[in-house]
């Protein structure tokens, strides 16, 4: 089984440059607060068809994830934001 | 004591006085309980995110309220019987609580499309490039580095 590896440097083979210097932007901006009422903010985080976008992407610190999926899923529920979203095509 | 906050659904089509009954009743339950409303936030009709209970928007009405621990429960409990209240949830008010502005739905009905991807949206503070599936979808494991499992296995 390959071991979960921590990716380190960034890598062109994603496609993508994973900067691990990403900061997460709610330790960066205190003033930004995760709510499950802000739908606005919380898409930001959702992916076109509707999931959560995993933390090695959004670069969110571990804490802010946890808080922020707590409110997704929240939204979620109260119909805020979708489940899925990839209906229409 | 403690700080709770809890959101019900209505459907859109309700008559004011509809309305204001379920709150009453609402606000009874808080009361009885020997708890205490803090604020009321009615957010009106919203469009839903999917269809729910055959619908496609909703009144939404927010409370804010103090009271013991089983007043919740309670609550639930009526939500639940109460057939007018499509969707509720109970939360226990956040420290901090810096509320943000519900964001206004613009003309409710305007928009048949669905959610759309971050694109012409104004941009704020932070811009969140659009995040493709392709990208959620791949994990690091994909690209295996050092362990090569097809030699090991040989």
């Amino acid at each position: 089984m390959a071991f979960k590896r921590q990716y380190k440097k960034p890598r062109s083979k994603f496609g993508f440059e994973a900067r691990r210097k990403k900061v997460c932007r709610f330790c960066e901006n205190k003033i930004l607060a995760i709510s499950y009422k802000d739908d606005k903010l919380l898409r930001r985080f959702l992916t076109e068809r509707g999931k959560i976008i995993p933390r090695r992407i959004s670069g969110n610190c571990a804490k802010h994830q946890r808080e922020l999926t707590r409110a997704l899923k929240r939204a979620r529920q109260l119909a805020l934001i979708p489940y899925m979203a990839d209906m229409y095509h | 004591m403690k700080k709770y906050e809890t959101t019900f659904v209505l459907d859109a089509g309700v008559d004011q006085s509809v309305l204001e009954k379920e709150l009453s009743i609402v606000e009874g339950i808080i009361a009885d309980g020997g708890g205490e409303v803090l604020d009321i936030e009615r957010w009106g009709v919203r469009r839903f995110a999917y269809e729910l209970k055959k619908r496609h928007q909703g009144n939404y009405i927010h409370v804010k309220f103090e009271s013991p621990g089983d007043i919740p429960d309670k609550l639930a409990k009526t939500f639940r019987i109460n057939e007018k209240i499509l969707r509720y949830l109970t939360v226990l008010s956040p420290p901090a609580d810096t509320t943000p502005i519900i964001t206004k739905q613009e003309k409710v009905g305007a928009e048949d499309i669905p959610i759309p991807v971050e694109s012409s949206e104004e941009k704020s503070e932070f811009e969140t490039a659009p995040v493709s599936e392709e990208m959620v979808e791949k994990t690091p494991d994909d690209e295996t580095v050092d362990t090569e499992e097809k030699e090991d296995n040989q």
